[in-house]
C-alpha cells in the first residue's frame, strides 16, 4: 500500500468547526465474561478495552491501530453500539450515547454507521444490492419518493454501475462487495463511519482502489471517520490522527504528522520499523523487532502491559502502569520511559 | 430461493432416486385431484355382488369386502392422507417457528427455559404424543392434523433454533443492527430467509412420518372416520381378509410406503441440493 500519497492536509486552514470534535470517548472500557453462567456473575473476564480516550475531529480521520487482539474491533463495535460499554463515555453531539436504551438508539444509529471487516460475511446474501441499499432509508422512513434516486446516487458514488442493482452478493467481487458496503453505511448519510479494517480482506489490488474511494468519499461528503487498521502505511496515509491500542489500552496518541514523525512509544516504534519503506527514512534507528507473542487479554502483565516485550522495560514497568501523559502537540504516551 | 441458485436445480436432477420420487409424488397429486373425473366417481359405491375381486380392467386394483372400488378409494385417500400430513407439517411449523425463532434469538435464560421444555416433550415418543392428544379431541380429519402436527413441534422448535443460532452471529446482522433494523425485522428479513432452505428441507421429510403417523391413527379407528377412504383406514378395515384377500392391505399398504419413501427422497435430494457446502459462492 505504499503507493498511496500522503495528502498535504497541513496546508489546509483548518477551520472551528473542523477542530471541533464530533466523538468523543472517555475512559471506554469493554470486559467480556468468559465463563458464562446462567446464574450468578461470571468470574473470568477479557479486558478487551481499558481506559480508552480519544477525540474524533469534524471532517477528520482518526485510526486505531494495533495487532491483532488489540481491541480495535471492540472499540469500534462499542462506539456505534453495538456492544454496551462496561464503562466509560461516549459523547456525540454533546449527548453521552454510552448507556442509553435500544430506543434511543435510533437516533445514534442514524449518525454513526459501520464498515465491517469482511465483505463476503457482512451482506446479506438473499438481499439484491437495491435491498441492501433501500433498507437503512425504510427502517430510518425516508419518503418513497426518495429511494431510487439515492440509490442511483450512491451506485454512482461507490463506483458501480446501476445495472447491477438487482444482484445478490455473490455474484460480486470482494472489492465490488465492499463497495455496495460502504455505499449502505452511506446511504443514510451519517455524521460518523467507523471502518473496521475496510481493506484487510481484500486482495492487495483492490485495497488501494478502496482506500482512494474512502478518500475521496470523505473529501466530497465531510464525513468524520474512525479507520481501523493494521497497515500503517495506509494509516499514514489517510489519518488526521492515530491512537495505538496493544491489549485493549492506549499506549500512544497524537495528530498523525507527530506520532509518525516522532514515535515516544516503544510499541509505536517497532510497529513503525517493521514497515520497510518507512524505516528506511529512520535509517539512523535498526529494524526493531518484537520478541514473543501477544499475551492474553484473560491475563495481561501487571504494570505496564507491553512489557513483556518491551526492550527498555525497568523494575518499575511491572509494578506501575505508565499515564498517559499528553503535551502541548496534543501529542500522548503511556510510557516510563518515552522517547 | 432455487430460481436464483440453478446449480442447485441442477445437483437435484442429477439425484435420480430424489427425480423420480418427484416425479411420482406431482403424478400422484394431480390425480388425487382429478380424482373425480378420472375415477368411475363415488368411492363409497357399495357393489356386494363383487366382494374382494382381485385384479382386472374394470377395478384395477380389485376390490374391497363390501365390493368397493379400491384404486378410487386409493386416490381420493391420496387426499386425506397429503393433507393430514401436509397439515400436519404446517400446523407443527406454525407453532415451532415463531418459538424457534424468538426463543434463538433473545437467548438466554429465556432460551434456556424453552429448551428444557421441548427436552421434557421430547421425552415422549412422537406417535405416542399424537395418539394421546386424538384421545383427548377425537377421531377425524382435523383433530389428525392438530394431534399429529403437534407432535412434531418439539423437534421443529429444535431445527429452527438450530439454525437461527448458526445466523445469529453472522456479521450482516450485526450490520443490520448497525443500520437501525428492529429486532423484527431482522428476525423477518434477515435470520428467517437465511436460515428456511433446512428447514423446508427436514419439513419434506416430517410429512413422510405424518402421513404414516395419521395412517396409524386410521389403522386403529382413531382417525379419519369410515366410510371415508384413508389410507390408513383403508388397512385397517382390510385386517380380516389378509390371507383371503391380501390385495386389500398389501395395495395401501405400498401406496403409504412408496409415498413416504417418496418424501424422505425429495428431502435428502433437497439437502444435497441446497447444501451450502456444495454450492458454488
Ligand atoms: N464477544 C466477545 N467475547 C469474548 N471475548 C471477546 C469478544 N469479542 C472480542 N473478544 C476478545 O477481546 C480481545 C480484543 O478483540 P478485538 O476487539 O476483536 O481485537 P482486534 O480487532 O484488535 O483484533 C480479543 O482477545 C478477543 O478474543
Ligand atoms: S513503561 Fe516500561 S515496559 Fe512499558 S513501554 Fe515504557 S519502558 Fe516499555
Ligand atoms: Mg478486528
Amino acid at each position: 500500500m505504499n503507493h498511496i500519497s500522503s495528502q498535504e492536509k497541513g496546508f489546509r486552514v483548518v477551520t472551528d468547526e473542523e477542530m471541533r470534535e464530533v466523538l468523543r470517548v472517555e475512559g471506554l472500557t469493554k470486559h467480556f465474561a468468559i465463563d458464562k453462567r446462567l446464574f450468578g456473575q461470571p468470574r473470568k473476564w477479557v479486558q478487551a478495552v481499558d481506559n480508552v480516550t480519544f477525540g474524533v475531529r469534524g471532517r477528520g480521520t482518526l485510526a486505531i491501530v494495533g495487532e491483532s487482539g488489540s481491541g480495535k474491533t471492540t472499540v469500534g463495535r462499542t462506539i456505534a453500539r453495538l456492544l454496551k460499554p462496561s464503562s466509560g463515555r461516549i459523547l456525540f453531539d454533546g449527548n453521552d450515547i454510552a448507556q442509553i436504551d435500544e430506543r434511543s438508539l435510533r437516533g445514534v444509529r442514524k449518525e454513526i454507521q459501520m464498515v465491517f471487516q469482511n465483505p463476503n460475511a457482512s451482506l446479506n446474501p438473499r438481499m439484491t444490492v437495491r435491498q441492501l441499499l433501500c433498507e437503512p432509508l425504510i427502517v430510518h422512513q425516508w419518503p418513497k419518493e426518495e429511494h431510487r434516486p439515492r440509490i442511483e446516487e450512491l451506485l454512482e458514488t461507490v463506483g458501480l454501475p446501476h445495472s447491477y442493482v438487482d444482484r445478490y452478493p455473490h455474484e460480486f467481487s470482494g472489492g465490488q462487495r465492499q463497495r455496495i458496503a460502504i455505499a449502505r453505511a452511506l446511504a443514510i448519510r451519517p455524521k460518523v463511519i467507523i471502518f473496521d479494517e475496510p481493506v484487510s480482506a481484500l486482495d492487495v489490488s483492490v485495497q488501494a482502489q478502496i482506500i482512494q474511494l474512502l478518500d475521496r468519499i470523505q473529501a466530497d461528503t465531510g464525513l468524520a471517520s474512525i479507520f481501523i487498521s493494521h497497515d500503517l502505511s495506509v494509516v499514514r496515509a489517510i489519518s488526521d490522527d492515530v491512537v495505538v491500542l496493544y491489549l485493549g489500552k492506549v499506549m500512544e496518541a497524537g495528530p498523525s504528522r507527530e506520532l509518525f514523525g516522532s514515535p515516544r512509544h516503544p510499541y509505536t516504534q517497532a510497529l513503525i520499523s517493521a514497515v520497510p519503506k518507512m524505516h528506511k527514512r529512520k535509517s539512523q534507528d535498526a529494524r526493531i523487532v518484537l520478541k514473543g507473542d501477544l499475551p492474553s487479554p484473560a491475563n495481561p502483565p501487571s504494570g505496564c502491559r507491553f512489557r513483556t516485550r518491551c526492550w527498555k522495560a525497568q523494575d518499575i514497568c511491572a509494578t506501575k502502569a505508565p499515564e498517559l501523559e499528553g503535551d502541548a502537540k496534543r501529542h500522548f504516551v503511556a510510557c516510563h520511559f518515552p522517547n | 430461493m432455487i430460481a436464483e441458485n440453478s446449480p442447485a436445480i441442477e445437483r437435484f436432477k442429477a439425484n435420480k432416486a430424489s427425480a423420480i420420487s418427484l416425479v411420482y409424488l406431482l403424478v400422484l397429486t394431480t390425480m388425487a385431484l382429478l380424482a373425480p373425473s378420472i375415477t368411475s366417481g363415488d368411492p363409497n359405491q357399495l357393489d356386494l355382488g363383487q366382494v374382494l375381486e382381485g385384479f382386472s380392467g374394470e377395478h384395477i386394483f380389485g376390490t374391497d369386502h363390501l365390493g368397493r372400488d379400491i384404486a378410487t378409494r386409493i386416490l381420493y385417500g391420496t387426499r386425506l392422507s397429503l393433507l393430514s400430513g401436509v397439515g400436519a407439517v404446517c400446523f407443527g411449523l406454525a407453532i415451532a417457528l415463531p418459538i424457534g425463532l424468538f426463543s434463538g434469538f433473545v437467548g438466554g435464560v429465556t432460551d434456556t427455559i424453552v429448551q428444557r421444555f421441548v427436552d421434557a416433550l421430547f421425552a415422549f415418543p412422537a406417535f405416542l404424543m399424537a395418539l394421546a392428544l386424538v384421545a383427548v379431541l377425537g377421531a377425524g380429519l382435523t383433530n389428525v392434523i392438530v394431534a399429529v402436527g403437534a407432535s412434531t413441534v418439539p423437534p421443529m422448535i429444535r431445527l429452527v433454533r438450530s439454525g437461527v443460532l448458526s445466523v445469529k452471529s453472522e456479521d450482516y446482522i450485526e450490520n443490520a443492527r448497525s443500520v437501525g433494523c428492529s429486532s423484527s425485522r431482522i428476525i423477518i428479513r434477515h435470520i428467517l430467509p437465511n436460515t428456511l432452505g433446512p428447514i423446508i428441507v427436514q419439513a419434506t421429510v416430517y410429512i413422510g412420518a405424518t402421513i404414516i403417523a395419521a395412517a396409524g391413527l386410521g389403522f386403529l379407528g382413531l382417525g379419519v372416520q369410515p366410510p371415508a377412504a384413508e389410507w390408513g383406514a383403508m388397512l385397517g378395515e382390510g385386517r380380516d381378509y389378509i390371507f383371503t384377500a391380501p390385495h386389500v392391505l398389501t395395495v395401501p399398504g405400498l401406496f403409504i410406503f412408496v409415498t413416504v419413501l417418496a418424501f424422505n427422497y425429495v428431502g435428502d435430494g433437497l439437502r444435497d441440493a441446497l447444501d451450502p457446502k456444495t454450492t458454488k459462492q
